[in-house]
């Protein structure tokens, strides 16, 4: 592969390619029109090309003719990702350090915290305007929808957006008791839904029109594609799910254990990595009975099918690029916004049932099915890799990464580390803007990785460059092959831990103590990172899951109230009709 | 008035009493003397590195046994220089004779005892993990830093003046570096066996101090195998102290006349401890 590289590269130096493609005077003519899609909750190996289950034939060509990163890293939590990936800026100073419905009520609104967009940011649509880029967006926006924060308030032209972090993928419906509704927004109103909505087919309609609607044809175009899939709820259509039932009929532990075999023949990972298997607080498969397995064995199944659905979808996309003779200009960047989510959404079907969701496994996947993976499936998608979303284990964090252009070297597995601030940087020295921010707005903390993607051998941080990342209680620091981590309970234990990532990608193994004059410098480090964007501690037992818990519940309460009211009354007005029944009675 | 009803006033009396002293207990203790307020001045050393030295011993054993009383640092005479360094922007390395898990004295965390520092401490996890992952001595280099400091603690008798690798650590980078050594109580130890340049000790009429034997015979653990005070006076330096009915509760700072070593006398001498060795490295740059 890499000699491959290497020949495939020297042409291209040969014929001045590399040279002319993105240089100031031939950009002038011809920029890359950019096609950014964002698939939601999807670990390292869902694709198919990356060793996934799921039949994602159009991702897969692109992995293959293009570059596949696999030390790709994201936040662990979505909004921050999708701010670090809109600006290229540490989630902090963009805003959204961490999700509202995570952050105890004391924090909510502090600096770096308010969980929109801030103004001291600017986003790629913004930046691409720059280079009279035309802009779209459609899919979950989730970095704040109100007049300042919508899309058409921070550089797109066009939008079809969901304002929420989740919602039904058939009806306008939201998925949690604090986000009972949800809202979508086209060029910057509330808008309905079309009768035909299925989230990853409207997203495609919607960014086609735009295309169609296009008045300014010979301009490039950089277009947004921000799925709903693979989130909470999972739904796919209902004929695209039977045929993974077999695939997963071994329940979790063989799964993850395939997909570590597989990560080692990809090349992935290490012959000699191990696989970390240490979690007390799940279930296990063998306890379960066969009805509570089939549970399990369809939500998974519909996870890969609304993964399929997707990359359907995302087919006719490419088609219609092709047919209007765009594709050749185009470079297309395929990521995830973090691991997959292991919460654990069973305490929630009660309240979904009322808001017509079903659980019916006769009708898996289809509209008002409320699915979700489970930890222990979670963890199993989450494979090679330790903990999942919301944690900064590499199982987290690592998601796929796929940059494929015609002018680009292709046919390159890259397992760079890299980090999802590099993404927007990498767009504007594509576009052939500067990869800094603009005077007066927060710095771009990420870098370009477009000398790495033109010569391989070139190292997109340097050996003396770390990277820091905080969310929700939950720490990491990288440096060179290193990384020191913290994961807040209750799955981590609150403390800091460093592994080889090299060796040890499965976080297996910690050599804090043998290398103790690393780690503390690494720790120092990250300790300058925190002052730097300005991290806020949360406070001791602090867990993400039981804040949004307790969030649920008591938007529970508010929501069942007057219905309590109403039947007290009708108890009381029982009583009294009871009493002077008898007393006319007597 | 009958018995019965005496011994339940008298009953009733000591309870409060019990608990009013317990309540007080941090006031009562703090105003004797133990771990004084110090007016402290914000300094910025930002690019200035700090290591601080522990001991590795945590057994307070008899000569002759192997088993005692859990010991080790005091924790405030580590926490409170370290969080003083901190707040000064200095980047800081915790390092111990043996490396690893470094044994912290469960005494030092008793209600009344326990500092704002020790508080601190106990809820910040990048310091309990350079304390759970301390660099060993070995792997340490004195030159690399701007200020090494011994923290102090009953460990200390036991590992820190017997180290060989120490004393030479100390005398290398007190000639080949602007290195400032400080210490409080016990710390002082890792400075008695360190030579010059002909063999006499490098302390040798330097003015100094560490914990008097008045308050480990007070405190009845005058049975660890080295003391400050005897051995700070054989290496020829010249010993200071403040004495108080309780030694417990007083406290003292120097520095030498060459500005290389700021000692303290004990656990209260922290703040003052650190403040005039960030005051002396700041004179100096």
């Amino acid at each position: 592969m890499l000699q491959f590289n290497k020949v495939f590269l020297s042409i291209y130096l040969l014929v001045g390619a590399y040279a002319s493609a993105y240089s100031q005077a031939d950009s002038i003519e011809r920029k890359p029109n950019i096609v950014l899609i964002l698939v939601d909750d999807s670990g390292l190996m869902d694709f198919g090309a990356f060793g996934g289950e799921a039949k994602t034939p159009n991702i897969d060509q692109l992995a293959k003719e293009g570059m596949m990163f696999t030390n790709m890293h994201a936040s662990p939590v979505c909004a921050p990702s999708r701010a670090m990936l809109m600006t290229g800026s540490d989630c902090h100073f963009a805003g959204v350090a961490n999700l509202p419905e995570m952050l105890p009520k004391k924090f909510q609104g502090k600096p770096g915290y308010g969980g929109v967009l801030n103004d001291r940011v600017q986003t790629i649509a913004t930046r691409l305007k720059e280079a009279d880029y035309n802009t779209y967006v459609t899919g979950k926006w989730h970095l704040g929808h109100d007049q300042k924060t919508l899309p058409i308030k921070r550089g797109f032209d066009r939008s079809f957006i969901l304002g929420a972090s989740g919602a039904d993928n058939y009806e306008a419906k939201g998925y949690l008791p604090m986000k009972a509704t949800a809202q979508w927004y086209a060029d910057g109103s509330p808008v309905d839904l079309p009768k035909d909505f299925y989230s990853s087919k409207t997203y495609i309609d919607k960014t086609i029109s735009f295309h169609q609607e296009e008045q300014n044809k010979d301009q490039p175009f950089f277009s947004y594609i921000a799925f709903q899939a693979i989130h909470t709820p999972i739904q796919a259509p209902f004929e695209l799910v039977e045929k993974y039932k077999p695939i997963y009929k071994n329940g979790w532990d063989k799964m993850r254990e395939k997909r570590f075999e597989k990560a080692k023949q990809l090349g992935f990972i290490p012959f000699n990595a191990e696989l970390n298997n240490d979690y007390h607080l799940f279930k296990k498969w063998d306890g379960l009975t066969k009805k509570e397995q089939n549970v399990y064995i369809t939500d998974m199944s519909v996870t890969a099918a609304m993964l399929e659905a997707m990359d359907f979808h995302i087919g006719r996309y490419i088609n219609y690029l092709t047919q209007e003779g765009l594709i050749e200009n185009t470079i297309f960047i395929v990521t995830s916004d973090n691991g997959p989510d292991g919460a654990d959404y069973q305490p929630m079907e009660l309240w979904a049932k009322t808001q017509g969701y079903h659980r019916n496994l006769e009708k898996y996947g289809s509209k008002g099915y409320y699915g979700s993976l489970g930890p222990e499936f979670a963890n199993a998608v989450a494979s090679p890799f330790s903990y999942f979303k919301y944690y900064t284990g590499e199982g987290g964090l690592r998601v796929p990464l796929i940059i494929k252009g015609t002018k680009l070297p292709g046919k390159i597995q890259s397992d760079e580390f890299c980090f999802f601030t590099d993404i927007a940087p990498t767009i504007y020295d594509l576009a052939g803007l500067s990869t800094s921010a603009n005077k007066g707005y927060a710095p771009i903390t990420g870098k370009s990785m477009l000398p790495h993607i033109l010569d391989i051998n070139v190292p997109i941080y340097a050996n003396d460059e770390g990277v820091g990342l905080e969310v929700a209680n939950s720490s990491a620091y990288f440096f060179n092959n290193y990384k020191i981590v913290k994961n807040n309970i209750p799955i981590g234990d609150n403390s800091w831990h460093m592994y080889d990532l090299s060796a040890d990608p499965g976080e297996t193994n910690d050599i804090a103590s043998s290398n103790a004059v690393l780690f503390q410098k690494m720790l120092s480090e990250y300790q300058d990172y925190e002052a730097e964007v300005g991290v806020i501690s949360m406070p001791n037992g602090y867990h993400a899951q039981k804040e949004v818990g307790k969030k649920s519940i008591i938007a529970l309460l508010k929501s069942i109230g007057p219905y309590f009211i109403v039947f007290l009354l009708l108890i009381v007005g029982f009583i009294y009709w009871h009493k002077s029944n008898r007393q006319v009675a007597g | 008035m009958n018995l019965k009803r005496i011994i339940a006033y008298v009953l009733g009396g000591i309870t409060i009493l019990v608990i009013g002293v317990a309540i007080l207990a941090p006031t009562i203790v703090k105003s004797l003397g133990l771990h004084p307020d110090f007016d402290s001045k914000q300094y910025n050393l930002e690019g200035n590195r700090a290591l601080i030295v522990t001991t590795s011993h945590g057994v307070l054993n008899k000569p002759g046994e192997t088993t005692g009383d859990p010991t080790g640092v005091f924790a405030s005479e580590m926490t409170i220089p370290y969080y003083e360094f901190l707040d000064a922007n200095m980047q800081i390395d915790v390092a111990s004779i043996k490396g690893g898990e470094i044994p912290v004295d469960p005494q030092s965390f008793i209600y009344f005892i326990k500092t704002e520092s020790d508080k601190r401490y106990l809820k910040d996890e990048i310091f309990q993990a350079k304390v759970k992952n301390s660099i060993p001595l070995s792997e340490v280099n004195f030159k690399q830093y701007d200020v090494v400091f011994f923290a102090g603690g009953w460990g200390a008798a036991y590992d820190l003046a017997q180290s060989e690798i120490l004393a030479e650590k100390v005398s290398d980078a007190y000639y080949n570096s602007d290195v400032i050594y400080g210490s409080v109580c016990h710390g002082a130890l890792a400075f008695t066996e360190a030579k010059d340049t002909v063999g006499n000790y490098l302390i040798e009429g330097r003015t100094m101090t560490g914990v008097t034997m008045k308050q480990l015979e007070q405190l009845d653990i005058s049975f660890t195998p080295k003391h400050p005070e005897p051995e700070l006076k054989k290496a020829g330096a010249n010993y200071q102290a403040n004495h108080k009915t309780n030694d417990f509760f007083a406290t003292l700072t120097v520095i030498d006349e060459e500005k290389r070593f700021v000692t303290g006398q004990n656990q209260n001498s922290g703040h003052e401890t650190s403040q005039l060795i960030m005051k002396t490295l700041s004179e100096k740059k």
